[in-house]
């Protein structure tokens, strides 16, 4: 067995191989350093054994010594089948005569817990997870804090090895949906699980649509909020980000930061959040068909204006869109991948190229570009990047048929995209879920407190 | 997935992009004058054209019908003619006078709008010029006169089609008056029998008070040597038919808006006094338009129109100049007002 991994360390550098003698005996203590600390090991185990060792107590036994003495919690025995996975998760093994043990001493290689990037709050707790997967479970278990909270582990990925977990509320929980769910994630049979987004992928081919039917989310206090309305959620190894399952149509309406308003204002940015849905998804498409099919619709004085500022622009008005728009689409990639420190130039560099060159080129009309701004103003509402995926998609594919079939085109656009959403089941349940079907609660409780799929006080779908 | 693919493609060759028509390469018709000569109509059209610029730019053209025209004048514009935003249609006196149909075109026009408004003219001048929007200018200018002062009526195409065929019903078409190169809007007038007769300032206010019309006015009652201005709050009109009789209650509420008889409006016997005055010289007002409808039997009060719906049976042997109008008139005045000191 040691000349195993004396041949493995060869091509795993990292590996740490100690021999020390006890009498007959060889005592071998093995670790990977890039993944554990060797500080800890030092403290449990070689401490131990010098003092030992200077004592020179040779009546008592080593084995009976190092299972009563060691200074660790999370000490076990394992097989030899075992060791490397206990091994890759920073695990310190000793191998004595035939027996293998095994005591935690991982290095920390997370960041620290800091403030979520991809959800910014201005109210309520700013905590969010991180890399480490022990981390994310704790600051989920220290805000609910019931022995009802039920984990589920497993591993995926036949190279990653990721340690997955699926948490409940057991007394809330739907147990068909728990079902459903457990067993859709344990049958994904891949070779790499890097973050959440990898299950992700492969669980939710259930619908064909483009609108995402799983949240991700990095915040602690909505994976709570989740959790306690019935819903199951699935933490990963290395992964920063928590899948809520099922998700509904309305909960990326919903933002945990409500819960911290006042209702009226609450309610308002809600109904706000709804306009900028309708608005980022429509607006270009109904300013096409309103100037090139539809003119009758617009009042006199406003189609007079637009004629007017349109009359200096050479290209079709689809044209001009799709050159406003991939812009603002270069402006958004490139700003993603851009560091802080250089995001300012570049938004100047986007408002003088949007804003003021573009027109007085003659390239594009003033009307296009405050369509375009309050269509982009209006998409930088949904956090949610897969969600901002699909509103881009139903917005060229209605850009498209606007520029075809005028407003006839839109309706049917508009038809596809509500039969698409009625038609899609996340998990079993209905996506548009409680809008189509209803659920006995009023419109003024669901606005307040938000869609929840199951609770112990709400009625089974 | 097929079945989407089919539908786009369905739609794709049903509505086509055929009608397809950018906002610049348009001429917007924001006005249009008819008149109808020599058994041709006359047509002049006011266009508005974005370029450098906003230009308005005027057509006129003549042709059998009106559709033949505007295909006569598209020959003419670099631009499409687009009728969806008709402002103002003036027509002719020779148009009611040989009763010609102009309105089919319109009606049958998908692209036309129906809302815009319709005045009469005395003769087909070139009241549109280029510096300015006449017709824009009307549509302002009407809106905002019969809203404020009710001092005059639109008439939209919409109610022109509907007063045309609902029995019992005339028209009263506003009147433009063009004198010294000034456009006037002049009080409502009616066409008989090429004789054009014009409602004056009292009789337009007495047919807004009876067809429950006014919204706010002012009207001068003659008293003792001086006027009693009354601003009108409200007014409701009241009928009843019957027995070839016609019962009009009209119920004034009103406050004084300025007063320059010899009364003393603290005095309650001088003030009904100055009541009963008002409600004489109203109803005589009344009873005067009345008689101009009767006298040239042309029901623009739609007093046929209200017996033919809540008394039919008694429509067939409708006749205005036999029927007995009864007009009885309350006025109220809710506040004497007061004299800053």
């Amino acid at each position: 067995m040691i000349d195993e991994l004396y041949k493995i360390k060869e091509h795993m550098p990292d590996i740490q191989i100690k021999e020390i003698t006890f009498g007959i005996n060889k005592l071998i203590l093995i670790n990977i350093e890039t993944v554990s600390s060797s500080t800890l090991s030092n403290q449990y185990i070689m401490d131990y054994l010098s003092k030992r060792s200077l004592l020179k107590n040779k009546f008592s036994s080593i084995k009976k010594d190092l299972i009563n003495y060691i200074p660790s919690i999370n000490f076990s025995s394992i097989t030899k089948d075992e060791l490397f996975k206990y091994l890759f998760n920073g695990f310190t093994a000793l191998i004595y005569i035939d027996e293998i043990y095994v005591f935690e001493t991982k290095s920390i290689l997370d960041r620290g817990i800091n403030v979520p990037i991809s959800e910014p709050t201005i109210k309520g707790p700013k905590d969010s997870f991180n890399e480490n997967y022990n981390t994310n479970i704790g600051l989920i278990r220290k805000r609910i804090k019931d022995i009802n909270l039920y984990m589920e582990e497993f591993t995926l990925g036949k190279k990653t090895n990721t340690k997955i977990c699926v948490m409940y509320m057991n007394d809330i929980v739907d147990k068909e949906l728990l079902e459903y769910a457990t067993n859709k994630i344990k049958k994904i049979d891949t070779d790499k699980i890097l973050d959440t987004y990898y299950i992700k992928e492969l669980i939710k081919n259930e619908n064909k649509t483009n609108f995402p039917t799983i949240k991700s989310t990095e915040k602690p206090d909505t994976i709570a909020k989740a959790l306690l309305d019935g819903k199951i959620c699935v933490l990963s190894e290395n992964s920063n980000s928590v899948l809520i399952i099922p998700t509904f149509f309305i909960d990326f309406f919903y933002v945990e930061e409500d819960n911290y308003q006042k209702k009226p204002y609450a309610v308002f940015v809600k109904i706000l959040r709804l306009f900028a849905f309708f608005i980022t998804i429509f607006l270009p498409s109904i300013y096409l068909s309103l100037i090139t099919y539809d003119q009758q619709i617009l009042p006199t004085d406003l189609l007079i204006n637009f004629s007017l500022q349109k009359s200096s622009v050479p290209f079709p008005a689809i044209i001009e869109a799709i050159i406003l728009i991939l812009t603002f689409e270069l402006l958004y990639e490139a700003d993603a991948t851009t560091p802080t420190s250089r995001g300012t130039s570049l938004s100047i560099l986007g408002a003088l190229v949007l804003g003021d060159a573009a027109v007085s080129a003659g390239i594009i009309s003033p009307i296009m570009v405050i369509v375009i701004a309050m269509t982009a103003i209006s998409s930088i509402f949904f956090i949610y990047h897969e969600f901002q995926s699909f509103i881009r998609i139903s917005r060229y594919s209605l850009m498209v048929l606007a520029s075809l079939f005028g407003i006839v085109g839109i309706l049917f656009g508009f038809v596809f995209i509500v039969c698409n959403l009625c038609s899609i089941e996340s998990f079993n349940k209905p996506f548009l879920f409680p809008i189509s079907p209803m659920i006995n609660k009023s419109k003024s409780y669901l606005i307040k407190h938000g869609l929840s799929v199951q609770n112990t006080d709400k009625g089974d779908l | 997935m097929k079945k989407i693919i089919i539908i786009f493609i369905f739609l794709f060759f049903i509505c086509g992009c055929n009608n397809q028509v950018e906002i610049n390469n348009i001429a917007v018709i924001t006005g249009m004058i008819i008149d109808f000569k020599n058994d041709e109509y006359n047509v002049t059209i006011e266009t508005i054209v974005s370029e450098d610029d906003k230009k308005i730019k005027i057509f006129k053209e003549s042709g059998s019908s009106i559709d033949e025209v505007l295909a006569k004048l598209s020959k003419t514009s670099n631009k499409e003619l687009f009728i969806s935003h008709l402002k103002t249609l003036i027509i002719t006196k020779n148009i009611i006078n040989n009763n010609i149909n102009f309105y089919d075109y319109f009606l049958r026009n998908p692209k036309s709008k129906l809302n815009f408004n319709i005045y009469l003219i005395d003769n087909d001048i070139d009241i549109f010029n280029e510096n300015e929007s006449l017709s824009l200018y009307l549509d302002d200018l009407i809106d905002y006169n019969t809203k404020t002062f009710a001092s005059s009526e639109n008439l939209s195409f919409i109610d022109y089609i509907y007063k045309l065929y609902e029995p019992g019903l005339d028209i009263l078409y506003p009147k433009l008056n063009y004198n010294n190169e000034n456009l006037l809007l002049n009080n409502l007038s009616f066409i008989v029998d090429d004789e054009e007769i014009i409602l004056n300032d009292i009789d337009f206010i007495s047919f807004n008070i009876l067809k429950n019309n006014i919204n706010k006015t002012n009207f001068n009652i003659d008293c003792d040597n001086g006027i009693l201005s009354l601003a009108l709050n409200s007014s409701k009109t009241k009928y009843n038919y019957h027995n070839n009789n016609l019962y009009i209650d009209v119920n004034i509420d009103s406050f004084i808006n300025s007063n320059s008889c010899n009364t003393n409006l603290s005095d309650n016997e001088s003030l009904n006094n100055l009541i009963n005055i008002s409600k004489i010289q109203i109803k005589n007002n009344l009873i005067n338009l009345i008689e101009i409808s009767k006298k040239y039997n042309y029901d623009f009060l739609g007093i046929g129109n209200y017996i033919y719906k809540h008394n039919y049976d008694e429509y067939n042997k409708f006749d205005l100049n036999n029927l007995n109008i009864i007009v009885n008139v309350n006025l109220f005045i809710s506040s004497i007002g007061e004299t800053r000191k």
